[in-house]
């Protein structure tokens, strides 16, 4: 047929086999959101009381497999499925060699399949396997060796997945000589970069500590050393998640919204002040960790409002992008032009909720950064209130509407239903809303995360905001709104993959109205990128690490409790002081080597 | 030479913006004055000041001092 002659080749028409890999990482992370939402619900309904049908002693496991499920298995193998798309449409040329593809494919699902089965082999008391851990596995919780085997085996996946998109750029890069680095490349290339620094931690932790523990090589460890190597990994770990979603407001929502990306250079500069700025911070996840010293502490929280910036400036860019479009369809006023926008899109109005809700998680978040206020919400229900917001919709919900945009690119097939798609987006908006604000508020009042049964005897939480019982009504309503939302999304993209092909469902993405050329040419000095970044974790971590470590040692006292660093630091700076100078002279050597290169 | 972002979004400006969806396309080449941005930007940080102030007479002056530890 002519028509079919005509339309435009979509991605999967260009690059089948990379189309295939990317649909099998996306099945693997909408399989994880499935999952994740079944322990979500079943989670909300128990800790709220309406519902209890299992024993609260399962509830870590359910808590476990929820945070492993959806933080680590359906971001990551959402990322790596739209990375790989990212490369391959942005150089316009197939992966090197796809056996690797497959590989790193095959040893990230092997690994999350050991992981989780170490998970759910805890709701059964026939194997002798558990994993209740949480997803933040540091000592002294300790989990079964299986549990860490996969995690490692996963993350090696990931870092192969890395060298597959580098590869594949040095083989551009020969091809085009002296072209500047396309920008969705650009940015794959510098969250992979800070993805390796940040995973270096975590991976001394596991193949370091908690396996040789959890297999019995070792005796003890150090809690302190395996919750700052986590969070090391932890906070950045935030921003892998959220550094996809950023690609896909940056390149993808103003091209639906008619018009096109306001700023090429702006948007590589906020990639680069997240590889550099996003590990030096992660101690303000342990303000109120006894072993670290305040001043450490204070460092972190100031590191941290300098990582306010970047976000800020994404807003900027890309709501001037979209309101460009606005203005292009014909949109006035001051306010008037978001009416002029494609809210019956399902894609757009999804990726504009979820940039709402990370302008309000930003809000919860400001006071969690802060190191006094933290003191107020630490360890209370309000934190699940923030990253609900943050990874649970800015992320998950990008993804999700990313996914209607891109899945019939990636399969031929339009989406089956975009009114149900629509309502979908609308109902995790409503949903969270009520969800998180009952969380939100509840934290205030004191009531604790990560209990099965936060209503105690004998005690009554103060009044505000509504009653503690009332919030827990306002919690389930939400959570259950938000299962309803998540099944409905996956009935969708199952029902469109079963719907017959259909032609001119190409959507190619157009170039930003100020372009590369306008960029500064040291933007894509990445080995400048990562002298930098690495001078700035050590920073940020040798005397805090030095110090732990002279505290407790490597594998801990064994036993008891672990004494508040106060009079040990001074000590302990003298002795790292001189390390720390002779060491950073080096390292600022190495990186003015890298300069001249 | 414009930048490397090349045949796949070159080709992209033969599609219609918008996913198909019908444009006004004189706007194009008027110059853009990102205004509705700033003043989306300003109304966030007034809802952020008035957060702050809230966050000071409720939480601190209303209750007693929390002490930790
Ligand atoms: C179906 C929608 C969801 C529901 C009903 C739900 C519900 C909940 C609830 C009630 C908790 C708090 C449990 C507690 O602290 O006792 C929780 C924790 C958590 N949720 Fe969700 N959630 C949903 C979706 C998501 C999504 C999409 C993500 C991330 C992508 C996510 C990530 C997490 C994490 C990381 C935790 C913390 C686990 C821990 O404390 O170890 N959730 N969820
Ligand atoms: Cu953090």
């Amino acid at each position: 047929m002519s028509a079919e002659l005509e339309a435009e080749p979509t991605f999967v028409d260009k690059f089948p086999e990379e189309a295939r890999i990317i649909r099998a990482a996306m099945w693997g992370s909408f399989l994880a959101l499935t999952l994740g939402a079944i322990f979500g619900i079943i989670q909300t309904l128990h800790r709220t009381g309406l519902a209890r049908p299992f024993s609260s002693v399962d509830y870590y496991t359910f808590l476990t497999a929820h945070g492993v499920f959806l933080v680590i298995s359906f971001t990551i193998f959402f990322l790596v499925g739209l990375f790989t798309w990212a490369v391959v449409r942005s150089l316009d040329r197939p992966l090197l060699n796809t056996k690797i593809t497959w590989t790193w494919y095959g040893m990230m699902a092997v690994g999350m399949t050991m992981t989780g089965i170490s998970i759910l082999a805890g709701f059964t008391s026939r194997i002798d396997m558990s994993a209740d851990v949480l997803f933040t596995f540091y000592a002294p919780l300790q989990a079964h060796p299986l549990f860490y085997t996969g995690l490692v085996v996963f993350i090696i996946g990931t870092w192969v997945a890395g060298a597959d998109w580098f590869r594949t750029w040095l083989a551009w890069r020969d091809e085009n000589p002296g072209e500047r680095i396309p920008l969705q490349t650009f940015m794959v290339l510098t969250t992979m970069i800070m993805w390796y620094i940040a995973t270096l931690a975590i991976a001394a932790s596991v193949l370091l500590f908690l396996l040789p523990w959890s297999l019995g090589l070792i005796e003890s460890v150090n809690p302190t050393l395996t919750r700052t190597l986590f969070w090391f990994f932890g906070h950045p770990v935030v921003y892998f998640w959220l550094m996809p979603a950023y690609m896909l407001w940056y390149t993808v929502l103003p091209k639906i919204a008619g018009g096109r990306l306001f700023s090429d250079p702006l948007a590589r500069v906020v990639f680069v002040l997240f590889l550099l700025l996003s590990t030096p911070v992660g101690i303000h996840h342990q303000y109120l960790d006894p072993g670290i010293a305040e001043g450490f502490k204070f460092i972190s929280m100031t590191n941290t409002m300098f990582l306010l910036l970047p976000s800020l400036l994404t807003a900027f860019t890309v709501v001037a992008s979209v309101e460009y479009g606005a203005r292009r369809r014909g949109g006035t006023g001051i306010f008037g032009w978001l009416r002029a926008l494609p809210w019956r899109n399902p894609a757009f109005t999804g990726m504009m909720l979820a940039g709402l809700m990370f302008a309000a998680g930003g809000f919860s978040g400001m006071i969690n950064a802060g190191l006094n206020i933290n003191y107020m919400i630490h360890n209370t229900i309000w934190v699940p209130g923030h990253f609900h917001l943050t990874v649970g919709t800015a992320v998950a919900l990008t993804f999700m509407a990313g996914a209607y945009w891109l899945w019939p690119q990636l399969t031929n097939r339009p989406l089956y239903s975009p009114q149900i798609g629509l309502a979908q987006v609308v109902l995790w908006f409503i949903g969270m809303a009520l969800m998180s604000n009952a969380m939100h508020a509840q934290g205030l009042l004191g009531v604790p995360r990560r209990t099965a049964e936060p209503e105690y005897a004998g005690f009554e939480y103060p009044m505000a905001f509504g009653g503690f019982e009332e919030l827990n009504l306002q919690l389930a309503i939400g959570g259950t709104i938000l299962f309803v939302s998540t099944v409905l999304f996956i009935a969708n993209i199952v029902i469109t993959s079963w719907s017959p092909k259909a032609s001119g469902l190409a959507r190619p993405l157009p170039p930003a109205l100020s372009g590369p050329e306008d960029a500064p040419k040291v933007l894509d000095n990445l080995r400048l990128w990562v002298g930098i970044a690495l001078v700035l974790v050590f920073l940020a971590y040798a005397l805090p690490l030095a110090g732990i470590i002279s505290n407790s040692g490597v594998f801990g006292t064994g036993a008891g409790t672990y004494p508040v660093w106060i009079d040990v630091p001074t000590a302990v700076a003298e002795r790292a002081l001189a390390v720390v100078t002779g060491v950073t002279a080096t390292l600022v050597n190495a990186v003015t080597g890298v300069f001249t290169l | 030479m414009a930048g490397s972002e090349t045949a796949s979004t070159v080709t992209g400006e033969m599609n219609p913006p918008g996913d198909g969806e019908p444009i006004h396309e004189d706007a194009e080449t008027e110059e853009f004055d990102p205004i509705g941005t700033l003043a989306l930007i300003m109304t966030y940080f007034a809802i952020l000041v008035i957060a702050w102030v809230y966050v000071y007479f409720i939480e601190f002056l209303s209750r007693d001092l929390t002490v930790i530890g």
